[in-house]
C-alpha cells in the first residue's frame, strides 16, 4: 500500500514544481468560465428566462461545473502510456511487482490533487462568491462525493482503453482529441444534455460518458432528489464501472502481448 | 597562430533554492530564495590552430558551460572571448558557418530523415561546393565506411551509429574548428576506440583544430596532446599530456568486492594498507556505494600485484577488477600537490 | 537573387523529406484526422444544437455564425502546419535537446520551425473550406476578384496573429521551463475567437480587441464580407495587427533564445 501512496505523491510533487505552469493551468479555466458565462447569457438573452426547462443560472453553472471535474480528470493517463511504449519505459514497469492499472491509477489520483488545487478550487471560487449560484446546498454536496469518486473511475477507465490502445498505433494524438471530444460532447459537458435533439438524448443515455458529468452533476443542483432516483443514478454509474474495468483487464490481456511478444 | 583566445572567462548562474519534501514544494511557489553557481570561474587559455586539445573534469566541473560559451549558445558573465576572429555569442550566424560541433548524445541531424539527406540538406544550409562535397563524401569512405548506414533514417541507428554520423557531418563543410562535448558518453568499448579513431584520423587529415571534453581519462589520453583540467569551474591543469601521464598514467585502481566485509572495518583494512605498503601519500581506500572496495595505487611506488595478495590472504575476495584512475582521484591528487 | 531563394528552397528541401519519411504512419495520419474531424466538427455541432432552441445570437444567425468559425478554422491552419513545432519546445528545452538549433549558420527560429510540418492540418483546412463554402453560398455572399483578395489579405493577417501569440505563449518555456499551459491557454483562445465579440461585456471586447487581439482572428475580418455597411475602422487594422505582433513575437523569441541558459542536460 505504502508504495502506491508513494506514487500519488510523487506524481503530484512531479507536478507542481513548475509554478508558472501552475498559474497558468487555473487561468485558463477561469477565463472558459467567462467565455462561457457570456456565451449562455448571449443565448438566454433572446428567450423568455427558460430554454429546455432549464434557467440561465442552471445552465451556467452545469457548464461551468462540468468544465472544471474535465480539467479535474485530465490526468493524461493515455498521454502518459503512449510515452512509455514509444519510449520503451514500460518494461521498466512490467518488471515491479506491482499492478500497471493500479499504478496507473495512482499517477493519475496525484494528477487529481494537482489539479484540485490548481483547477478545480478557483473556479469553484469563482462560481460561488462572483456568480453566486445560490442551488448548491451542503447536503447535496455531501451526496455529490461518492458519485464523484466513481465518475473519477470511469473516467480513468476511459483514458486507460486509449492508453492501451496507443500500443498498437504510433502516436497517441489522434485518438486522445477523438475521445476528448466525443466525451466532452456527449457527456453533456459542452452544451447540457436536455438541449440535445429527443434522439441523440435517447442514444447518449445508452452510453457511459453521461456517467462522467450528468449523474453528478444532476445530484448536485437538483432540489429535491428521491433516495430511490440517487440509488439509481449510483447503480448506473457501478454498472458502468464495473464493465469498464472489466473490459480492461480483458483488454490489457491482450494489448500487453504487443509488448512481451513484439519486444515493444 | 592562436585560433582560440580566452581571457578571465566567468560564467555564473542564478538559481532557485528548492525546498525538500511535500510542503516544501508548495513554498517553492511562491518562494524568491536564489543562489549565484559559479559554474565558470575566472579561466584562460589559448588555443594553436590543428591543435586537439582535451577539457577533462569530473561532472559539473563547468566544461559544458565552457564549451557552451565557445560556441555561441550562451553570453560570458564577464571575460573575453574570441575565436577564429569572431566574438561567438554576438556574431552567432557568422560564427558557425566555420565551426562545427557535436554534443555527446544529442544528435544534430534529422531523426525522421535518413542519414544522406540530412548530409544533403548540410550541403544547402553551408552553401558547400559541389566537389568539396564529393571530396569529403569520399573521403569519410575512404577512411570509415559508413555507407550501410546512409539509407537509414536517423532515429532508428543506435547510438554509436548516430555518433558517428554526428562526427562525420559536422567536419562537412571544412569547418576551422569543432568542439565535441562528451563524444564518447554511454559508448561501449569497441565503438568508444571507433569513434576516437575517427576523430583523430580526420583531425590528421584535415588540420581542424578540436576541443572535446570528457569526463574520462582514457578517452582524452587516447586523442589528446594538450590537456586541461578543470574542476569546480577553474582550471587546475594545462599542459602536456605525457606528463600527466608519466605521473597518473602509472595509476591504477584496483577495485575488489569482499565477503562478508563489515562497513567499520574499512578503516582497519585502510590502516594495515597504510602500515604495510608505506607510501608518499597513504593509499587511498575507500567503499563504494555499490559495496565494492577500491583502492588507488601508484606503481611506481607499489606493486599492485603485491596488494592484492595481501588483500586475498586476509579476506575471502568474491570478484575483483583493475581500471585506470579516475578523473575524481585525479583532481583529489591534484590538490594534494602532485602535479606541481 | 540566389540569396533571395536561399530560405525557401532550404524550407521546400527539410520539409518534402520530412512529408516522405512521415508517409509511413498512414494509420497515424488517418486516426489523427478523424480526430480533427470531430473536434471540428464538436464547434458545428454545438452551433446546430444551440441553434435548434434560439434563431439569432446577440443579432448573428445560424449561418454567419457558421461563416465566423469557418473564418476562424482557415486562420489558425498555418499556425498548425508550419509552427507546429512550437508544441514541443518545452520538451526541448527541459531535455536541453533545443542547444542544436544554435549551431547551425541559419535563423533559429527558421531552423526550428522547418523540422516539423504538420501534415494533419490539411484535414482541418479542407473542413474549413467546405464550410465556409457552405456558409457563402447560404448567405449569397457573391465573390469578386477585389473581394477574393481582401479575404486572402485578412486571412494572411488572421494567421499572423495567431501564429504570434502562439510564438510568444511558447517562449515563455526560456524562463520557465514549461510553457504547454500558456500555450492551451492561448490555443483556446484561438478557439474562442469564433464568437461574436459582441456577446461580451465592454470590459471584455477591449481586452479581446487591444490585449489578447482575438477579435481580429476571425470575427472583424469577417464582418467585411458579412455586414459591409456596419465594419468599423478596427477592421482596417487586422493586417497591421498582424505584422506588428509578429515583430513583437520575433523580439521575444530571440530575447528567449538569447537567455537560455542551456541547462537541464
Amino acid at each position: 500500500m505504502k508504495k502506491y501512496l508513494m506514487i500519488i505523491r510523487n506524481s503530484f510533487m512531479s507536478s507542481i514544481i513548475y509554478r508558472f505552469h501552475f498559474f497558468f493551468t487555473s487561468l485558463s479555466n477561469v477565463f472558459y468560465i467567462i467565455i462561457i458565462y457570456f456565451l449562455w447569457r448571449a443565448i438566454y438573452k433572446g428567450s423568455g428566462g427558460s430554454i429546455n426547462g432549464m434557467t440561465f443560472n442552471q445552465t451556467f453553472i452545469y457548464l461551468a461545473l462540468a468544465i472544471s471535474i474535465f480539467c479535474l480528470f485530465k490526468t493524461w493517463t493515455d498521454w502518459g502510456m503512449s510515452y512509455q511504449i514509444i519510449n520503451g519505459i514500460i518494461v521498466m514497469n512490467l518488471i515491479k511487482p506491482m499492478d500497471i492499472q493500479l499504478l496507473e491509477m495512482c499517477n493519475a489520483i496525484g494528477f487529481v490533487f494537482y489539479n484540485f488545487i490548481t483547477v478545480t478550487l478557483p473556479a469553484l471560487f469563482i462560481i460561488i462568491f462572483i456568480f453566486q449560484p445560490g442551488v448548491i446546498t451542503v447536503s447535496n454536496l455531501m451526496l455529490f462525493l461518492l458519485p464523484m469518486v466513481l465518475a473519477f473511475f470511469i473516467s480513468f477507465n476511459i483514458d486507460y482503453i486509449i492508453g492501451l490502445t496507443s500500443f498498437y498505433t504510433e502516436s497517441i494524438w489522434g485518438i486522445s482529441i477523438a475521445k476528448d471530444t466525443i466525451v466532452l460532447l456527449l457527456s453533456g459537458a459542452l452544451i447540457p444534455i436536455n438541449f440535445f435533439p429527443e434522439i441523440l438524448r435517447k442514444i447518449v443515455g445508452f452510453l457511459p460518458f453521461q456517467a462522467i458529468y450528468h449523474i453528478p452533476l444532476t445530484i448536485l443542483i437538483s432540489k429535491d432528489m428521491s433516495i430511490y432516483e440517487y440509488l439509481k443514478f449510483l447503480g448506473i454509474q457501478l454498472s458502468w464501472a464495473i464493465a469498464l474495468y472489466a473490459l480492461n483487464r480483458f483488454y490489457y490481456s491482450r494489448a500487453i502481448k504487443v509488448v512481451t511478444v513484439n519486444g515493444g | 597562430m592562436n585560433i582560440v583566445k580566452i581571457e578571465s572567462l566567468s560564467k555564473h548562474f542564478k538559481i532557485l533554492k528548492r525546498s525538500e519534501g511535500f510542503i516544501g514544494a508548495f513554498k517553492d511557489l511562491f518562494s524568491r530564495d536564489y543562489k549565484i553557481i559559479k559554474a565558470v570561474d575566472n579561466i584562460s587559455f589559448k588555443v594553436q590552430e590543428g591543435e586537439i586539445i582535451g577539457f577533462l573534469g569530473p561532472n559539473g566541473a563547468g566544461k559544458s558551460t565552457t564549451i557552451k560559451m565557445m560556441s555561441g549558445v550562451l553570453e560570458p558573465t564577464s571575460g573575453s572571448i574570441f575565436i577564429n576572429g569572431y566574438i561567438p555569442y554576438k556574431d552567432r550566424k557568422k560564427y558557425v558557418k566555420n565551426i562545427g560541433v557535436v554534443f555527446g548524445q544529442r544528435t544534430q541531424l534529422w531523426w525522421e530523415i535518413p542519414v544522406i539527406e540530412s548530409f544533403k540538406i548540410l550541403k544547402e544550409i553551408y552553401k558547400i561546393e559541389p566537389h568539396i562535397y564529393n571530396e569529403n563524401m569520399k573521403l569519410f569512405n575512404e577512411l570509415f565506411n559508413l555507407k550501410a548506414l546512409y539509407p537509414i533514417p536517423v532515429r532508428k541507428l543506435s547510438l554509436g551509429q548516430r555518433m558517428l554520423c554526428d562526427i562525420v557531418a559536422s567536419f562537412l563543410h571544412n569547418p576551422k574548428i569543432i568542439f565535441f562535448d562528451e563524444p564518447t558518453i554511454g559508448l561501449d568499448v569497441s565503438v568508444k576506440n571507433k569513434v576516437q579513431t575517427l576523430i583523430k584520423d580526420l583531425n590528421k587529415v584535415k588540420k581542424t583544430t578540436i576541443i572535446l571534453t570528457s569526463h574520462d581519462t582514457g578517452s582524452v589520453e587516447a586523442l589528446c596532446r594538450r590537456l586541461i583540467l578543470i574542476d569546480k569551474g577553474s582550471i587546475i591543469y594545462d599542459g602536456d599530456i605525457l606528463k600527466f601521464n608519466r605521473i597518473f598514467g602509472a595509476y591504477r585502481t584496483l577495485k575488489v568486492e569482499l565477503e562478508q566485509f563489515e562497513g567499520s572495518s574499512i578503516e582497519v583494512l585502510s590502516k594495515t594498507i597504510g602500515e604495510k605498503f608505506p607510501c608518499k601519500l597513504p593509499i587511498p581506500v575507500r567503499k563504494d556505494d555499490d559495496g565494492w572496495i577500491s583502492l588507488t595505487i601508484n606503481q611506481d611506488e607499489v606493486k599492485l600485484q603485491d596488494v592484492l595478495n595481501y588483500i586475498m590472504k586476509e579476506y575471502p575476495i568474491k570478484d575483483l577488477k583493475i581500471e585506470e584512475i579516475e578523473t575524481e582521484d585525479v583532481v583529489r591528487k591534484i590538490y594534494e600537490g602532485e602535479l606541481v | 537573387m540566389k540569396r533571395f531563394l536561399y530560405y525557401p528552397r532550404l524550407y521546400t528541401l527539410i520539409v518534402s523529406q520530412y512529408i516522405k519519411a512521415r508517409m509511413q504512419y498512414r494509420a497515424d495520419f488517418f486516426i489523427s484526422s478523424i480526430g480533427i474531424l470531430l473536434e471540428s466538427g464538436a464547434g458545428f455541432f454545438s452551433l446546430w444544437v444551440i441553434f435548434h432552441s434560439i434563431s439569432k445570437l446577440v443579432g448573428w444567425s445560424y449561418n454567419e455564425l457558421i461563416f465566423i468559425y469557418a473564418f476562424s478554422l482557415l486562420a489558425i491552419t498555418p499556425s498548425q502546419l508550419f509552427f507546429d513545432n512550437i508544441w514541443h519546445l518545452s520538451s526541448h528545452i527541459r531535455q536541453g535537446t533545443f542547444i542544436k538549433y544554435y549551431f547551425r549558420p541559419l535563423n533559429m527560429m527558421f531552423y526550428y520551425m522547418s523540422e516539423v510540418f504538420d501534415i494533419k492540418g490539411f484535414t482541418k483546412l479542407a473542413l474549413g473550406i467546405a464550410a465556409f463554402i457552405y456558409a457563402s453560398f447560404k448567405l449569397g455572399i457573391t465573390w469578386t476578384f477585389p473581394k477574393f483578395i481582401l479575404l486572402l489579405t485578412l486571412l494572411f493577417s488572421s494567421s499572423l496573429i495567431m501564429i504570434s501569440l502562439m510564438i510568444m505563449a511558447s517562449s515563455t518555456c526560456f524562463w520557465t521551463g514549461e510553457a504547454s499551459s500558456v500555450l492551451i491557454f492561448v490555443f483556446k483562445f484561438g478557439e474562442y475567437s469564433k464568437y461574436p465579440i459582441t456577446i461580451f461585456n465592454s470590459f471584455f471586447k477591449l481586452l479581446f480587441t487591444y490585449i489578447i487581439p482575438i477579435g481580429f482572428v476571425a470575427f472583424y475580418p469577417s464582418k467585411f464580407f458579412l455586414r459591409p455597411t456596419e465594419t468599423n475602422i478596427l477592421a482596417y487594422l487586422s493586417p497591421v495587427a498582424g505584422i506588428l505582433l509578429f515583430v513583437l513575437a520575433y523580439l521575444v523569441w530571440k530575447k528567449g533564445v538569447n537567455s537560455w541558459t542551456g541547462t537541464g542536460s
